[in-house]
């Protein structure tokens, strides 16, 4: 199982803006690449619209490329609604972030979850109410809730019912999009255990997207770091926690609190100033300079690359030696 | 279960409903009166306890003769929104999900046909077809095809948006699909709230195009071709066209009204599901 599973090749996204008189572009995703692992979990991490969803979108197919490559076992992906493109509906799926509208509320559960057993002709009518019964028992629920309409459940159960609905085709990638941002902190809690059990048993890859640094923390194997449409850093999970290096990172990760209230009471925070800037003009050089505390002139002047620090875990920042140093120092 | 009424915006609608469709199919359990009744001793007679509207020029039943025209107006109101019903519901879902070049040109069109003035488009009609019920349901359906492509389409924007919908077409249902079983059940709700709306513009609708001889023609009986000869009389008989143009009127009233209660029933927090 060495082989890639899913391949983003320097992809670029592109919507059209008009803000006023003026038609504007906006870069959603400016240039992305990452690859995903069979069982893999990769965590694409970002503030509100930084892209993550068109990225997670493009991954399976849903979303249209300016221009770059998706490979799913090496192979392009298909044009969407080819015959090519349908098969592939086996294998990659999605659950969203907002659990009201994500299930029909005029189907049950059960219709909601026959589904995609009829369409994929994964159970006979004989068999279906086991499978029904077991993919619900899979995301901890009772089978007495296949008869219920969505209005009858509370969120982090719809938000089950999606990943069981995600899960009835065997998928061997999800992309989970905020699945836990409309959710209370106890029940995201449950959700990001109900993932890690799945990842457990089904080996299946997931590509976690959320703006919450600390909830991908618990899930992810390697981490993307995106801001405006490009990644700013990514590593294995462990590595970023342990020595982040942009300057965004360790911004975000100082809006983490930590679990020790003593400690958190004695950290220094370095909050993020300002806002995201508007994806249909961003700032010349790095994306990130207007919020930087590192930020010098070379940094408006030319991007910075995208450089190895060390196994696999890069960085774009012009200063990142001198974050490094600090890092080291501190 | 959900269907019985409970509401009182229900349970008017459904009292309205239930005697038109009495009135258009057992009209003989309203009124003893044979609408086409001659009766020479009581030409144009005032109202009374026996014709509370009066007897029309060949002494008639004015108010069976409404009665017996419930059906034709019965028949032109639902016959126009069904025929608008079957172009504009297609055309709206794919309009609205599929947006695009489909969405330009199906939105173009309908956009022009509001824009063209009804009265204008009937004269022509009619004039290269024919007065007659048929070309009269055929005017209005045409009239009603872009008030419901609107509405289909603005619908399903709106649903095509959401998570159930993204997830199907993730899952891989093809799209006509996710319109008939995903889309449309949803859009149900405000589909049927413009029915009894565009219902009424067709009552009033046939009765200005059928006063003007472009509609329904007698000796048929509908309220616009009643109102057509009425108003010959309308110095000899006041009361007659006046009968007339008072129930065409407290009709339509009836359907808007019963129209807006079924919007409120409809839009907030509904969803009792
Ligand atoms: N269909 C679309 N049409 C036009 N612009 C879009 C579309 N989808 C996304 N965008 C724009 O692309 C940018 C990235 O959006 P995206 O939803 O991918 O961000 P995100 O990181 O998922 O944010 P969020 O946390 O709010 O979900 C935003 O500026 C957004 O306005
Ligand atoms: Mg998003």
């Amino acid at each position: 199982m060495s082989e890639v599973l899913l391949e983003a090749e320097d992809i670029r996204i592109r919507f059209a803006k008009r803000s006023g008189r003026k038609n504007q572009v906006v870069r959603a995703v400016d240039g992305l690449s990452f690859a995903v692992d069979p069982g893999e979990t990769f965590g694409l991490v970002g503030e509100s619209g930084s892209g993550k969803s068109t990225a997670g979108n493009a991954a399976i197919g849903l979303q249209e490329l300016f221009s770059g490559t998706v490979r799913y076992r090496g192979e392009p992906m298909p044009v969407p609604g080819s015959a090519r493109w349908r098969d592939l509906r086996r294998q990659l799926q999605v659950v969203f972030q907002d659990p009201f509208s994500s299930l029909n509320p005029r189907w049950t559960i059960r219709q909601a979850l026959s589904e995609p057993l009829k369409l994929h002709g994964l159970a006979s009518a004989e068999e279906r109410d086991g499978a029904i019964a077991r993919l619900l028992e899979q995301v901890g629920l009772g089978a007495e809730l296949a008869a219920r309409y969505p209005a009858a459940l509370s969120g982090g159960q719809r938000q089950r019912v999606c990943i069981a609905r995600a899960l009835a085709v065997q998928p061997e990638l999800i992309v989970c999009d905020e699945i836990t941002s409309a959710l209370d902190v106890s029940t995201q809690a449950q959700i990001i255990s109900l993932l890690q059990d799945l990842k457990a048993q089904t080996q299946v890859a997931l590509i976690f997207i959320s703006h919450d640094l600390g909830l991908v923390r618990g899930v992810a194997d390697r981490i993307g770091v995106m801001y405006l449409g490009r990644f700013v850093e990514t590593g294995e999970t462990g590595k970023i926690f342990a020595r982040p290096l942009h300057p965004y990172t360790i911004a975000l990760l100082h809006a983490v609190p930590v679990p020790d209230p003593e400690r958190e009471a004695a950290r220094k925070h370095q909050p993020l100033h300002g806002e995201i800037p508007d994806p249909a003009d961003p700032p010349s050089g790095c994306y990130f300079r207007t919020r930087c505390p590192y930020a010098t002139d070379i940094c408006a002047a030319e991007a910075p690359a995208f450089e190895e620090m060390e196994d696999g875990h890069r960085v774009a920042c012009h200063h990142v030696r001198e974050i490094e140093q600090g890092v080291r120092r501190s | 279960m959900s269907f019985l009424p409970r509401s009182p915006s229900a349970i008017f609608l459904s009292t309205v409903g239930l005697l038109a469709v009495v009135a258009a199919v057992f009209p003989q359990w309203l009124t003893p009166y044979d609408p086409t009744g001659i009766d020479v001793t009581a030409l144009l007679a005032a109202p009374s306890w026996r014709h509370p509207f009066g007897t029309d020029e060949l002494g008639a039943d004015v108010l069976a003769r409404v009665i017996y025209g419930v059906r034709l107006e019965l028949a032109i109101a639902l016959g126009s929104v069904v025929l608008a019903g079957v172009v504009a519901i297609p055309c709206g879902l794919l309009a609205g999900y599929l947006g695009g070049w489909v969405d330009w040109v199906l939105t173009l069109v309908a956009d022009s046909i509001l824009s063209f003035p009804i009265v204008l488009f009937a004269v022509l009609i009619v004039a290269s077809l024919g007065a007659s019920v048929a070309t009269l349901i055929g005017v209005l359906g045409f009239v009603f095809v872009p008030r419901i492509f609107r509405l289909v389409r603005g619908q399903t924007q709106v649903i095509r948006a959401t998570g159930f919908v993204r997830a199907a077409r993730a899952m891989g249902v093809r799209t006509p699909t996710i319109l008939v079983r995903h889309i449309l059940p949803n859009i149900l709700g405000p589909l049927l709230v413009i029915v009894p709306q565009l219902m009424a513009i067709a009552v009033l609708i046939e009765a200005g195009l059928s006063f003007v001889g472009l509609g329904v023609q007698p000796p048929q009986i509908s309220w616009g071709s009643l109102l057509l000869v009425s108003k010959n009389y309308y110095i000899a008989a006041a009361w007659y066209p006046l009968a007339v143009g008072t129930v065409t009127t407290l009709a339509a009233a009836a359907l808007v009204f019963g129209g807006d209660l079924a919007a409120a029933a409809v839009n907030p927090s509904r969803r009792r599901v």
